[in-house]
């Protein structure tokens, strides 16, 4: 209905703003009412809406959240582990433990320990479609069925999705979504722009602390524009915690590792000496402990360490230049004092079942090895495994000027290992530290150091000075040579982000994906891909008619003009796109 | 672990075929040769999935199919709480959730069911009438029997003992009351006035829950659409600007009455600028995310393991909880309304009948219409096969039943397949079984009578009536064998026959679970030799089993008498599906 306006902070907005217009009015021609304010006068309009509501359904690597439109929270937020992959009317999990302690469950292999438990994986090498077709289709089920009770009519979903997920687990999920449960149209949202949405910002740097994956993704006026990714992320951490309390308990006297090693080699004293070396060699590489067991002890019992306590006090102090009082409260509370404080962590699932004796202390290290890993060198890292403090910087880093500017001022922590206690704080300490050490000088190093010294002792450009010393200089200064689009960009943006906070490095609290999700689908803004069930069934995947590169003009256009202008005539329509997920 | 009961789970045969993946080019080049020589393997992970207890089927009378719980449509007929068993009407399910809102909760640890109770010392029983009468008063406390966890642990207490619901939705854990969107208005207004009677301290970050947040922030960006609305007209603008009775510039006028939001007379001064801009206060639902954790690291280094709440327990939780931090302690879980559950009636997506209706009364649990499987498909049950002569033999004297279960690798062991014909046509059955189980441990397995028939399922009483001997005498003949000597099974022949039943029976070696003895891969590569799988030692067999019958063409009773006269008016059916058939553990060693 609208003409894309000129100017890039338009054209995303212009889409929220047109869909929301539009979308009662579903003929391109036809007389609309003006909107009044009176939904925000008399509060929430849901009571009005007489339609169905829209689903939204986000999916990650481990959970899957399901609710309603409108709702600040999901109905439902379910799981998918060996017990949710059951046979129907297989009870097992519901009967007595007490046969299965004398023979515990065998471990899987450590690789495998935590495979079960994903709902899917981005490596899809050696994994089945349509297994996740299927525990999706079980998930949502139960959502449906137990939480959400709706039934099989047709209806709107809205799918939050990571943006970078394979094609065809999108593809397996939409068939889910159109072949088992009738949706009418689902609209793909991308759960970082989600994120910013459920914050309240148009920009931002979002900060997913997942479970395969920790993935940074900088939103600019709702457009991902960069996304860098890091294997240091739930997984991980739920590996290391099996190591450190694998490591417990074969220290501790009270537990007789020597006992049970012996009871097992009595056991396999029957078997064939060439299984047994075989059955040694697997003992290492597999856990003692169920997963479930030790993700129960990663959630409840590990924290993560403060800068200040890593620092020497001096730090603090001038760590002013950049955000006194979050530093401050930390102070006093220096918990290092007790290292004998001990937590006694029952755990049930190892052979044989015992308590461990864990100092408070050492609860904090999984978390310290994988998402800082300080002990190392910042050099010896591989791309996939930065530490996410350095990730975050050097995402910052790689941002535009203007980009970075409005995105270190909102930066946002989601994700389920955002939970951990004191995790949130310690990375915006190390990133603040990092920024203060080092400026936003992607160049380092001693030859570099010598060059700026000898520049700015010359003092030939104030910029070389201003990208090292100055971070916040470094970041406002506009650039010095501009062209008329440029100036009028200036212009658009200035306006924009008017009385907004830029190049001050500040968190801000975010609701998370599904209730942006929800927001987005409340507002009936229009998604970047919206897929009718016609469509669909007719073409599969392989009618999506973007070209793989995102070209975002192309992108904003083609679905602009799609949503609102072929709306309706969706079955003249060939052009539908699954925006940032890509073609065939 | 025990040994297990035989079983047998039915493959829905709606899992072949409507589910192809249209996304998934690569998957065609690789698929298995042919669908019809494709072996179901039920320890593949998506079996999982497909499988079902015949007790879990319905059966479409007019499509003649298995209907699965995947496969139906459902049509909710009414909306219950499963404590106290009121019925919600479904408007009410739009605007208060899909819980209860009346006083029903579970208990946050153990989920027991919670009751209300007076935290006075109720009235001495023994005091007469007088005293007895007054009731119990406030305040009141959830307490669940089970546990003894009660709700003064997380710091709530109740004025009333009724509307527990409402009552908990005020409060946050620690009994301080949670503000409304309405609220928070009325104070920050009055902070803003600067009204000296504004009670308490000025609003910050704790004081907006994620509820509140969420609809601050909705009506920020309704707002803002409101705002910026009559100006994305103006992308049309110079259409628009043609008349006053164009809605564009209509909307335009009306926005500069009713557009009175923050800041909108500003930016309508500085011109068009059709951007929504970002949040910006706490009022608009912006916060500066409360990064200051050493409260909750302080906290979690007092208490013990315990004191933390378990996955179970969080996962238990409705997930819009009101609070600020990440749900770690017991002391911040909260009573869980009870879920409301369904009645659903089901339908045939492809036949549009209704195959399953329930009464829509709560209290009545019987259903008005319900074709379930199990009076359409033959059952089947499995059990070890014994020496006949052991059914003469006092139970004393057995041997004992367990010790058999437990399935002796390389050693032939046979097991009785009764087959249990439902409907009042006989039928003819024919099985198929790999001749070695799929997977690693492959046993062999011998069907000795794959084809066989099953007279009808006529009255009970057919079986009485029929002249004794004659059965007495054929059961004998097969238990006994022609020599005299103890009954063998052989090839080819049913075991044994009954009204409408037949027995037949199934001989397996099974495999041993040595990893070392694993045979190489058909390419000669390394087998699999990691350790076993959970399950991965039972026995079980897939099977497929065809079912034809001829029936009349018409089921209908008004038509019935035409077409018993006519009886090429008969059609052949046939039902086939992939059943699977656990025998067993195999004894490892």
């Amino acid at each position: 209905m609208s003409a894309p306006t000129p100017g890039p902070s338009h054209r995303s907005i212009s889409n929220i703003r047109s869909g929301a217009a539009n979308l009662p009015h579903p003929g391109p021609s036809s007389p609309r009412t003006p909107a009044r304010g009176i939904a925000s006068t008399f509060g929430s309009p849901s009571s009005l809406r007489v339609e169905e509501e829209t689903v939204i359904i986000e999916i990650g690597a481990r959970f899957i959240r399901v609710g309603f439109a409108g709702d600040h929270a999901p109905k439902a937020v379910l799981c998918s582990g060996p017990e949710e992959q059951r046979r129907a009317g297989d009870f097992r999990s519901w009967v007595s433990q007490s046969g299965d302690r004398e023979h515990p469950k065998e471990q899987p292999s450590r690789a495998e320990w935590t495979r079960d438990y994903e709902i899917w994986a981005s490596d899809l090498r050696d994994s089945d479609v349509s297994l996740v077709q299927d525990k999706i289709d079980r998930a949502l089920r139960e959502a449906f069925n137990r939480h959400l009770l709706i039934d099989s009519r047709p209806r709107r979903m809205s799918l939050v999705l990571p943006s970078m997920i394979p094609l065809p687990l999108v593809s397996a999920t939409l068939d889910t979504l159109f072949n088992r449960f009738q949706a009418l149209t689902v609209s793909l949202v991308s759960a970082p722009v989600m994120s910013a949405v459920a914050a309240g910002v148009r920009s931002a740097i979002v900060v997913d602390l997942g479970w395969a994956e920790t993935v940074v993704t900088s939103v600019d006026e709702y457009r991902e524009t960069r996304q860098t990714r890091s294997v240091r992320a739930g997984k991980m951490l739920i590996n290391e915690v099996l190591s450190l309390l694998a490591d417990l308990q074969s220290d501790q006297p009270g537990h007789q590792p020597r006992q049970r090693e012996e009871e097992e080699e009595e056991e396999e004293e029957e078997e064939e000496t060439q299984e047994k070396q075989q059955h040694e060699e697997h003992q290492p590489a597999r856990p003692f402990l169920s997963f479930e067991e030790c993700e129960d002890v990663t959630c409840r019992m590990v924290w993560c360490r403060q800068v200040a306590e890593m620092q020497t006090a001096g730090d603090a102090g001038r760590l002013s230049t950049v955000q006194e009082h979050e530093e401050a409260p930390d102070e006093p509370s220096d918990p290092q004092d007790d290292p004998a404080h001990l937590v006694r962590i029952p755990l049930d699932s190892c052979n044989p079942p015992g308590v461990v004796e864990v100092p408070f202390q050492r609860l904090s290290e999984p978390c310290e090895n994988t998402f800082m890993a300080a002990q190392y060198d910042k050099t010896s890292f591989d791309d996939n495994e930065l530490p996410i403090p350095q990730l975050v910087y050097q995402h910052l880093l790689s941002l535009p000027i203007d980009g970075r500017a409005a995105c270190m001022s909102r930066i946002l922590f989601t994700g389920g290992c955002s939970n951990i206690p004191g995790l949130r704080q310690r990375l915006f300490d190390e990133l603040c530290l990092m920024v203060r050490n080092q400026g936003w000088d992607p160049v380092r190093g001693k030859g570099a150091e010598q060059v700026k010294r000898g520049v700015a002792k010359a003092g030939v450009t104030q910029r070389a000075a201003g990208g090292y010393d100055g971070v916040l200089r470094g970041a406002t200064s506009p650039d010095p040579e501009k062209d008329s689009v440029e100036q009028l960009l200036e212009k658009t943006r200035k306006n924009v982000v008017d009385g907004g906070v830029q190049g001050k490095l500040r968190a801000v609290r975010t609701l998370g994906a599904w209730s942006g999700g929800s927001m987005v689908g409340h507002l009936r803004a229009m998604a970047v891909a919206t897929l009718d069930r016609d469509l669909w069934l007719q073409q599969g995947v392989h009618g999506a008619s973007k070209p793989g590169e995102v070209d975002l003009k192309a992108q904003q256009r083609q679905s602009l003009s799609h949503g609102s202008l072929l709306r309706g005539a969706s079955s003249a329509s060939t052009a539908w796109t699954l925006g940032a997920w890509g073609v065939v | 672990m025990a040994p297990l009961t035989p079983y047998t789970y039915i493959q829905c045969p709606c899992s072949d075929t409507s589910f192809s993946p249209s996304g998934a080019p690569t998957s065609d080049d690789k698929t298995e040769p042919e669908d019809d020589d494709r072996t179901f393997d039920p320890r593949a992970p998506r079996a999982n999935y497909s499988l079902y207890p015949l007790e879990y089927l319905l059966y479409c009378e007019d499509c003649h199919q298995i209907r699965c719980p995947r496969c139906v449509n459902e049509e909710i007929v009414t909306y219950y709480c499963p404590s106290c068993l009121f019925e919600v009407p479904s408007s009410n399910l739009k605007t208060e959730g899909n819980r209860c809102t009346r006083s029903c909760f579970q208990c946050p640890i153990c989920i027991g069911p919670l009751v209300v109770t007076s935290l006075e010392a109720p009235p001495e029983p023994t005091l007469l009438a007088a005293d007895n009468t007054a009731q119990p008063t406030g305040p009141y406390v959830l307490t669940c029997s089970y546990c003894n966890w009660s709700s003064t642990e997380i710091g709530i207490q109740f004025d009333k003992p009724n509307g527990i619901y409402q009552q908990l939705a005020k409060m946050s854990n620690g009994g301080k009351p949670r503000l409304t969107a309405k609220e928070f208005r009325e104070r920050s207004r009055k902070e803003k006035e600067g009204d000296p009677e504004s009670p308490s301290s000025p609003l910050t970050n704790s004081d907006v829950d994620a509820e509140l947040q969420f609809s601050q922030l909705k009506a920020f960006y309704q707002s803002q659409l409101n705002e910026t609305n009559p100006q994305a007209a103006a992308g049309l603008g110079s259409l628009a600007d043609l008349g006053i009775s164009s809605p564009g510039s209509l909307s335009r006028i009306m926005s500069m009455y009713t557009g009175a939001g923050h800041g909108a007379s500003h930016k309508q001064s500085r011109g068009r600028l059709p951007v929504m801009r970002e949040a910006r206060t706490l009022d608009e639902g912006f916060q500066e995310a409360d990064l200051d954790d050493s409260a909750l690291i302080e906290k979690l280094r007092a208490s013990a393991f315990e004191d933390t709440a378990s996955t179970d327990q969080r996962l238990a939780q409705q997930p819009s909880l009101p609070s600020h931090h990440p749900l770690l302690f017991v002391d911040d879980l909260r009573p869980i309304p009870y879920l409301l559950r369904t009645k659903r009636s089901k339908r045939c997506p492809v036949c549009r009948h209704i195959i399953s209706k329930p009464e829509s009364k709560i209290s009545n649990p019987r259903f008005r219409i319900r074709l379930i499987a199990g009076s359409y498909i033959p059952t089947i049950t499995v059990r070890p096969f014994h020496a006949p002569e052991s059914h003469n033999v006092p139970s004393g004297l057995r041997p004992p039943v367990p010790a058999e279960l437990w399935l002796a690798p390389h050693r032939a062991s046979q097991y009785v397949l009764t087959f249990q014909n439902p409907i009042f046509e006989p039928v003819k059955v024919t099985l198929a079984a790999p001749a070695a189980t799929p997977g690693r441990f492959a046993s062999t397995v011998t069907v000795l009578c794959p084809q066989f028939d099953i007279s009808a399922n006529t009255d009970m009483w057919d079986d009485a009536l029929k002249e004794e001997g004659e059965v007495q005498l054929q059961l004998q003949r097969r238990r006994a064998g022609e020599d005299g000597g103890p009954a063998q099974p052989e090839p080819g022949k049913i075991w044994e026959r009954g009204r409408n039943w037949v027995s037949i029976v199934v001989e397996v070696v099974p495999a041993s679970l040595r990893l070392d003895g694993l045979p190489p891969g058909p390419g000669g590569e390394e087998p699999d030799r990691s350790p076993l799988k959970e399950d991965e030692d039972v026995l079980e067999i897939p099977m497929f089993v065809r079912v034809e019958w001829e029936a009349d063409t018409r089921d209908d009773v008004g038509s019935s008498t035409t077409t018993r006269d006519n009886k090429e008016a008969r059609e052949k059916r046939e039902l086939a599906y992939w059943c699977v058939l656990g025998l067993g553990r195999i004894a490892r060693g």
